[in-house]
Parts: C-alpha cells; structure tokens; sequence
C-alpha cells in the first residue's frame, strides 16, 4: 500500500530491475552494449561463466544504460573468451581471455571508471 | 525476481493471439524448462507491437532481435541458437519484400523508422498485467508530481501549452476543455473515459489499453485532479474482452496498491474508476450518446450546448477524453509542454496512432508524428501498395471521413488539412484503397454501416442515409439514373445540415467526397452501366476468350455453380470450346485466376 511519494518512489527503484532492460533495449541508441562471444570456441574457453560475472557485476553497480549481449563467434577463437564494449561515439575496444576475475576488473575499471584496461586489449 | 539475462517478449495483443502467440509462449516454456533456463530468461507477455501483418512477433532483450512469423515449432531453434550461443536465427527475421535484405533491428526496419511511440511507448515494454513494471518505469510519477508539485490549475496550464488535442476526432484542445470543467462550482464531477471506438477497422484504443492499461488509469487521476472530480468511467465495448480483462486487472492492482482509492499518496485526493460496458453500438461513442448509454438510458445523443464539461453525467460536469489522448497525458507531466510541442507540426503537436489496413504490404498499428505526409505512410511505413497495384486513394476517418485522392498524397496530416481535403481525422482508421476498389462500392459500404449505426433519433439520418443507401445500390446495380447524383448531394447536404450529433453531420461524408473526386467512375456506372475498377458483381461478366482457350477443363471444374459448359467448337488439341453461361453465372471470380492460358476476362 502506497502511503506516500517515498513509498513510490522506493516501489519504483525495487521493481525498475525487471523492466529496465526493456527500456534500454527499446530505445538502444544511447546504450553501451558490452558483447561476449558465445559460440561453441568461447564456451569452451569459459566465456558462460564471463558473461555471468559480467551481468551480475553490472547490475551490481546499477548500470542502467549498460547491457551485456551474448553473441556469435567474433573470428578469433586463440583469444577468447573475448569481450568487446561499444559506447556510442566512441571507438569500440576489444579485450582478450577475459576470466571472471579481469571481468570484474573491466566493470570497475572501464564501465564505472571510464579507463581502458591496456594489458588486456586487442586489435579490433 | 532478480533480473534475468534475456528477456523474450511475445507480442500478445489480439492480433497475434488470432496468429497463435499462445503456442508460441507455451513452446518456450518447455524449451526453456528442457535446456535448464528457465532461471536465466524471462518470458512474458507484452502489448500490441505494431507489425500486425508479420504476427506473431518475439523480441529477444537485450540483444533486441525482432523475429516475425514465428510458430511453435520455430521455438526450439532459438532457444538453442540464439539464446543458449546468442547466434541469430536470421531466417526469422523480417526481410523486405522488395530489396530481400534482412533486419537485425526493429530501429532500422522502414516500418518502424519513420515512426515516433509516444501514446503507445510502454505498449511492448510492460507486462500490462503487472502494475510492478509499470511503476519500474516511472509510473505514476506524474500523478504524485501533479498532486505534490502543482496546483490544478497550474494541471490544466501544463497541458494547454503542450497543444495537446483529442484524438477521439474532433482535435479539441484538451487543456481547454478541462478548464471548462475546472471552471465549474460543484462538489461532484466526473472524468469519462471514451473506449468505444466504433470506427470499422481502428483497433488502436484497444491497443493501448492491452498493453499499458495504467498510463490511461493514471492519466484520468491526474484529470480528476485538475478538474476536482472523484469518480470515473470507463466506457469500453464488451466486444473487447481481452481489454477489459487486462483493465479490470489494472483497476484492482491500482487499487490494491492506494494509487485509486481515498487519499492517494496519504494526500486528501480520493479517486475510484469503474468500468461500464458498451454493446458496441457506434453512435454510443458519441459523447452525449455515451453518458446517456452510462446513465441506463438508450443511446442516443443530447443536444448541446450545455457541453458535458458543464452538465454531463448525471447532470454533474463531466470530462469525456479519448483513451488515446489520455495515454499522452502522463509523459507530458513529467517531460514538460515543450517536449510534446517538439513532436509533430505547429498547432498538431504530438503524435497520432493509425490502424494501417487495406491494400497495403505492412498492415498494422503505426504511431506517427503529426504533419508526416500520407505519402510517408503508405510507402515508407507501410511499404507500399500489395502486390505492385496502382494507389488510388486513402480513406481516413471512417464512416465520418472521406477519401483522400492521389493528388493529395503529399498533403501532410493535421486536423485541419484533412479537413481542407474534404475528410477528417477521426478516430485513426486509414483504409488504403488501389485500382481494384470501386468508389461507389465503397461508399456503399460506409453507408451501409451508418444506415445500420443510426440510432434513429433524427429524421433525416434515419432515413436520408437509409434513402441514399438506396440510390447507391441501385447504381451499383446498373439501374442508376441521371438525377441520382444531383439527389445524392442534396440528400447529403440536408442530412449534414439537420442532425443533432456528429453521426449524422459526418454519414454524407464518404458519398460526397468521392463523388467529389471520382465522379467519373459515378458517371460510368449510371451512364454506360460499367464499373471501372471491376468491383460491382452487377456490372461485370466473365467471358472466355476463344481464340485463347485450350479447352483444359480446369475453370468448369473449379466452378461452383457449374455454369461453365463446352459448346461445340474445336480447340487447343482437339479438345472443346468453354463457354460462361452468363445467365446462370454468380460472379464470383474463382475460374480467373486459374485459367492457364488467361482466356478468362472481366468485361
Ligand atoms: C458518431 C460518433 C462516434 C464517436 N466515436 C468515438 C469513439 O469511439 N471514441 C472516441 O474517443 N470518440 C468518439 N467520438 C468523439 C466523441 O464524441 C468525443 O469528441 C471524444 O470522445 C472526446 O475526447 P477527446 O477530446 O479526447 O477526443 C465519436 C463522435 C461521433 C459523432
């Protein structure tokens, strides 16, 4: 029962988790889309549990116009599993063998820090 | 719940029910069960998502995959390729008929490009059925903002500046006519919302109240609100059921939740909303016909003035909105005037959902700033005309409307050029008509419709159109005579000038207008008994051509009256003539199309 404004409004940040992605989604233009190659080369690698840590990290740090996408084989199956981040209006930047931990570090460091992670890039 | 990764979206709105969606969800869930996701990705359910002719649709979030056509057993091949290894099931996707290019993202679909959802933005993004996703995405923020932030006056001043207009037809200016009812001393008001929408063909208030029933709930608050009214009403047609359920759900949800009820947000607003169900009939859309129809008595309109802002329901001051206009209520409190004056063209600011149907490629339901032109409609949006014909005109308004010729295919689309162009909005009903559609046959159709409609109160609508209706079918019969124009326009005229509501001032409208611009295929069904397009059954025959008969047998076995009979004529290889036996012909047309060497032609 809703009492108040505050109580809206606390309604409002409980229930946005469920249907922000469909927001962002809808209208993608100004998301930052955070890919994993998903296909049978990256799974071997590891790339299911990445992806996890990756969403769940995300989410932990409320990043609401971040979304991470799994997606086909992207032709370089030595370095996977490979993560590639794309901001609109700026330059897309790949990363290579990506474990749960340099997951975690790309979320601190390049999602929340706005910093390029030099030791793990690659050519795109 | 904790987020899921994936997210599939079905689109569920009557259409793609009728296309069979429910399958389709029922096969996710046991795929999804099968391949252990069930924790990972989340199915539901979600309003109508426009593409009506490619139903039923599957988005896949985040990755925003837009499948079309898909069917049950389509749902194993996603849930494996594209969910389990995000690969593309491309063969789903949508691929334009013309370039054979297929499309990633609904964004960059010529469907949804030229498109703008402002009344229709959370239809496909919320579950309607859970009031929680609503308020996820702001939801009733506007409301508490009106009562916290606002005076109701400072309400009604908000939406005066955005120039918002309703979208029931007739475009007043929404603000205004809250005012009115602001204006009025009383202890007890009404706000109405207006769910009939009668028109033949327009689904677009349906739409919206399948897919986001608590925009509508919240912005008949926010109206109760500025204009001091405790009670509302939604009148809605039993016709549908899918829509009142959804609603009745979102009633019970705001209630449940203290946003409808006494003292909202602990404040001393009290607002409750009840629904009250329509038999469909078209005349009870009329606002006046509508209180009426609420109050227990028959349907028919009241004259006005007084205006039902000043003496509606139950006498009280009423405001009556359509569900349209009330859906763009809540964004315009919480993105201000000069966000919704933005969009569309000065003086028709906003958008304006269409129901594109016809003989068009992409029917369906389009959301489109004011001031696009119907060219843009039709061929950017709605990808042109079927199967290569010739456009020829477009019909918007409904049974109050009239046609839009191919002259004015680049007129852009207000309130007041459509009405320059001798139409009307109306509710947002836009027929596409080509070469193979008869004028007159159409307006025959119209009229049909209002003769049925009329509710008889005045004179000249019960019996005008039923007389005009009359002529019209004699015409179409080849019996047409040389006055009957001039009848009809006089009859027309008359009807406009001496009915009460707006049932009879706008059921001439479709005769009038095309004989305004298609006199000349009047002229040849009275003068030289023809119809050009080949529409009325009266004024055509099929006749085989000898010289390009084989003498197969193929049309006198499809024939279902068996009236094609050989005669004794020697063709092809020494097989025997086919002849039509005019007199015992019913016309209808199922022999042309299988004629092999197309010795069957429409005379
Ligand atoms: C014959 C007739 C049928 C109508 N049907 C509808 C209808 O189905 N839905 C609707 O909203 N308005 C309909 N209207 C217009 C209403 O009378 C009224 O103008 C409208 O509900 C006001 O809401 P708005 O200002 O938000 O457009 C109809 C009018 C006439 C004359």
């Amino acid at each position: 029962m809703i009492k108040s404004r505050e109580d809206l409004m606390n309604l409002r940040n409980k229930y946005r988790d469920d249907v922000i992605m469909r927001l962002i989604s809808y209208d993608s233009s100004n998301r930052t889309e955070v890919m994993v190659g998903m296909a049978d080369c990256g799974i071997a690698a590891g790339a299911r549990d990445t992806l996890k840590v990756l969403f769940d990290e995300v989410n932990n740090a409320r990043l609401e116009d971040v979304s991470v996408i799994a997606v086909d084989c992207m032709g370089n199956c030595d370095n996977e599993p490979i993560v590639q981040i794309s901001t609109p209006g700026k330059p897309v930047i790949r990363y290579k063998k990506v474990d749960t931990a340099l997951a975690k570090e790309i979320v601190a460091k390049h999602l929340v820090g706005g910093s390029i992670l030099d030791h793990a890039r690659m050519e795109v | 719940m904790n987020p899921t990764r994936l997210q599939v979206l079905i689109c569920g709105g009557t259409g793609c029910i009728s296309s069979g969606c429910l399958d389709v969800e029922t096969a996710f869930m046991e795929s999804l069960e099968k391949h252990g996701l069930t924790d990972e990705v989340f199915v539901l359910k979600v309003g109508c998502l426009g593409f009506c002719e490619q139903g039923p649709i599957v988005k896949v979030y985040p990755d925003n995959t837009f499948y079309v056509r898909v069917e049950g057993k389509d749902v194993e091949e996603i849930v494996v390729e594209h969910l389990l290894k995000g690969k593309t099931v491309e063969r789903l996707l949508f691929k334009d008929p013309e370039t054979g290019e297929r499309y990633f993202y609904y964004k960059d679909m010529p469907f949804y490009k030229s498109q703008h959802r402002v009344a229709l933005k959370l239809c496909g993004i919320v579950d309607p059925e859970q009031i929680s996703d609503y308020i996820g995405v702001d939801g009733y923020q506007a409301l508490a903002q009106s009562l916290f932030d606002m005076t109701p006056k400072e309400v009604i001043d908000l939406i005066k500046a955005s120039g918002l207009r309703g979208r029931g037809g007739a475009g007043f200016s929404t603000g205004s006519k809250w005012e009115f009812a602001y204006n009025v001393k009383g202890d007890k008001k009404y706000v109405v919302c207006n769910a009939d929408e009668g028109d033949p063909g327009a689904f677009m208030d349906r739409s919206i109240l399948e897919g986001d029933p608590h925009s509508v709930i919240e912005a008949m608050a926010i109206c109760a609100y500025a204009i001091g009214a405790d009670e509302g009403v939604v009148y809605i047609r039993a016709e549908y059921p899918l829509a009142v359920n959804r609603l009745r759900v979102a009633i019970e949800q705001a209630r449940e939740y203290g946003l409808l009820g006494k003292n909202i947000f602990g404040t001393d607003f009290s607002f409750d909303i009840h629904m009250d169900l329509g038999a469909g009939a078209f005349v009870c859309g009329e606002e006046t016909a509508l209180l009426n129809s609420v109050e227990g008595l028959r349907g028919e309109p009241r004259i006005k003035p007084p205006f039902p802002a000043v003496v509606g329901l139950w006498q009280k001051p009423t405001i009556i909105n359509n569900v349209e206009t009330l859906a763009n209520i809540p964004q315009i409190l919480l993105k201000g005037a000069d966000w919704f004056q933005s969009i569309g063209a000065p003086g028709n600011s906003g958008t304006k959902v269409f129901a594109l149907a016809g003989k068009i490629n992409n029917v369906g339901l389009v959301e489109v700033p004011m001031g696009i032109t119907f060219h843009d409609i039709i061929y950017k949006i709605g990808g042109g005309i079927r199967g290569g014909k010739k456009f020829k005109a477009v019909q918007t308004g409904g049974p109050s409307g009239g046609m839009i010729p191919v002259k004015d295919i680049n007129i852009e689309v207000t309130f007041e050029n459509l009405l320059k162009a001798g139409s009307m909005m109306g509710s947002g009903g836009m027929i596409v008509m080509d070469e193979d559609d008869c004028m007159v046959n159409i307006a025959k159709f119209y009229l049909d419709f209002t003769v049925e409609e009329s509710c008889g109160k005045c004179t000249p609508c019960r019996i005008g159109t039923t007389r005009m209706y009359e002529i019209l079918d004699r015409i179409t019969k080849g019996q047409g005579k040389e006055d009957d124009i001039k009848e009809l326009k006089s009859l027309g005229e008359t009807i406009k000038d001496t009915s009460l509501c707006g049932l009879g001032k706008s059921a001439p409208n479709p005769i009038l207008s095309t004989i305004d611009w298609f006199l000349d295929e009047y002229e040849a069904h009275i003068k030289d008994k023809k119809c050009p397009a080949g529409a009325c059954k009266d004024l055509v025959s099929y006749v085989i051509v000898p010289e390009k008969c084989i003498g197969c047998t193929i049309c006198a076995r499809v024939c279902p009256v068996n009236c094609i009979h050989t005669v004794d004529q020697t063709v092809g290889k020494n097989k025997k003539l086919h002849v039509i036996d005019q007199a015992e012909c019913v016309k209808c047309g199922a022999c042309l199309p299988k004629c092999p060497t197309k010795a069957i032609i429409l005379e």
